[in-house]
């Protein structure tokens, strides 16, 4: 049987994953950090428009229906969740506001971008 | 000695009830009330305790090795190679050696305790005491039988403990740890290999057993490498594996134990005459390909395991079983108690040992499902 470069990984008898693969065990470290991430708000990760094939293809289909948006302070803006500032960034993009989201990985960075292109 | 098949009850593990705990006392001293020869009765004890043992020990000296030290190295020689000449400049000089692979192995004392009144002494014959002993004696097989399978068929890496408290990892057969197995021939390995299998099928079929073959052939443990190559399987795989064949589109076909047919050979579908193939390992059912089909009832049902044995007690078999160090504490040791009128009274019985993967590349575990991803069975997790 050729080698594959598939993570490997066992179960045991109680369905519980288990694997000796360097891979593997990265692969859940990393899954463990964004969540540990996530629960203290240091870092959020943010999804916008643009960066998503499928979401970009939705966007195509309904990109002429442009709205006006009802711009936040930045008061405002600390006072979303995360799901509500990425759904607002998202909205702002598809109304034509042009702001950059390079480099951005925190909240507060999404913040300041959406501030200086007001 | 003609193949006996025995009644799971006989010959099965079974789990220790509250009756077979306690102290042994007057009470439980057995007496012929109804005319029974006790010494018949307990002979006949004993040969159904050997009868148990007898096919664990084989496989146990089929499949490993004794060692003594923590860690053992495994060899594999490095490889030089020529290259042509120039008319003026000097070759590349060779440095040959060998890659020197480094096997851990745990170590735990375990340890049985019988517990007798000075008053089941005193009445209690020599044969029923005999008994006892042997019973402890069959324990002691099977923790070690059971050690074994379950390295073998566990597949993750263990931390075992050295001579000084030196963490030594216990390494399985092949498990994608990132150790890349050995180039033999023209066969390259990556750090993902395992050799713990599925088969993607709900029965096992002619092609995972060439599978498995290959597995051991491409590392080098082939007939051609001085290696018997067996597969134990469970009743369920050796009744599909007896039914394999070319014609069917088998590689090779089954052909059954000399011994089990009397006369002693075997003609298959094309009526053509064949003698039976030479040499057999114990409780071989047949012969598929270079494999030895043995079928255990140890094995579980559903995983066929496949290994390459170097023969009883061999340097080249895939398991080791540590030894301690110290020859005093080797084996199964009766520790007498403190009573030296009666040192049975609290005297108890000590093994010592650990096991490891020697070769890793020396034995393929398979599933039989149609799941993508091994299981453990539970009775060797």
């Amino acid at each position: 049987m050729p080698d594959n470069d598939e993570v490997v990984y066992f179960l045991m008898p109680d369905g519980t994953e288990v694997s000796n693969d360097p891979r593997y065990h990265d692969e859940k470290y990393r899954e463990h950090l964004l969540a540990q991430m996530e629960n203290t708000g240091n870092a959020v990760e943010v999804r916008l428009a643009g960066t998503n094939e499928d979401e970009d293809d939705l966007d195509e289909e309904d990109g002429d229906e442009t709205q006006e948006i009802e711009r936040l302070s930045a008061e405002a803006l600390h006072e979303l969740t995360k799901e509500q500032l990425s759904a607002y960034a998202k909205s702002l993009k598809a109304a034509g506001v042009d702001f950059s989201t390079r480099g951005i990985k925190t909240k507060e960075d999404l913040i300041n971008a959406i501030l200086a292109a007001s | 000695m003609a193949d006996l098949t025995l009644p799971a009850w006989l010959v099965g593990d079974q789990q220790i009830s509250g009756r077979e705990q306690g102290f042994n006392e007057r009470a439980d001293v057995i007496v012929a009330a109804d005319g029974t020869d006790l010494n018949d009765f307990y002979d006949e004890v004993l040969k159904t305790i050997r009868m148990r043992n007898e096919s664990k020990n084989k496989l146990i000296n089929r499949l490993s090795y004794a060692v003594t030290g923590a860690i053992t190295s495994v060899t594999v020689p490095s490889k030089l190679a020529f290259e042509e000449a120039s008319e003026y400049g000097q070759p590349v000089g060779g440095r040959a050696g060998g890659i020197r692979q480094f096997r851990g192995y745990d170590f735990t004392f375990y340890d049985l305790a019988f517990r007798y009144t000075w008053m089941f002494l005193a009445e209690a014959d020599r044969a029923q005491l005999e008994m006892q002993h042997n019973l402890a004696l069959e324990a002691d097989q099977t923790l070690v039988f059971n050690r074994v399978m379950k390295t073998i068929y566990n597949p993750i890496n263990v931390q075992g403990v050295g001579d000084k408290n030196e963490p030594t990892t216990v390494f399985k057969f092949y498990n994608a740890d990132g150790e890349v197995p050995p180039a033999v021939g023209t066969f390259t390995h990556s750090g993902t290999h395992s050799h713990y299998l599925t088969s993607g099928g709900a029965q096992i079929t002619s092609a995972n057993v060439d599978t498995m073959m290959d597995e051991l052939n491409h590392h080098g443990y082939n007939l051609q490498g001085g290696y018997t190559l067996v597969l134990l399987v469970a009743k369920q795989e050796a009744d599909r594996i007896r039914a394999f064949r070319t014609s069917s589109g088998a590689r090779y076909d089954f052909v059954p134990n000399a011994s089990l047919y009397e006369g002693k050979i075997w003609v298959p579908n094309n009526g053509q005459y064949v003698g039976g193939p030479q040499g057999t390992v114990p409780g071989e059912i047949g012969t598929y390909g270079a494999f030895h089909v043995v079928e255990d009832m140890n094995i579980p049902t559903g995983y066929p395991f496949a290994f390459a044995s170097g023969g009883n007690d061999n340097l080249n078999n895939p398991v080791g079983i540590r030894q301690h160090a110290n020859p005093a504490y080797r084996g199964l040791k009766i520790i007498p108690g403190q009573r030296s009128d009666y040192p049975l009274v609290d005297s108890f019985y000590r093994r010592g040992f650990g096991t490891g993967i020697r070769h890793r590349g020396a034995g393929v575990v398979m599933q039989v499902t149609t799941n993508g991803s091994y299981t453990v069975p539970t009775i060797y997790a």
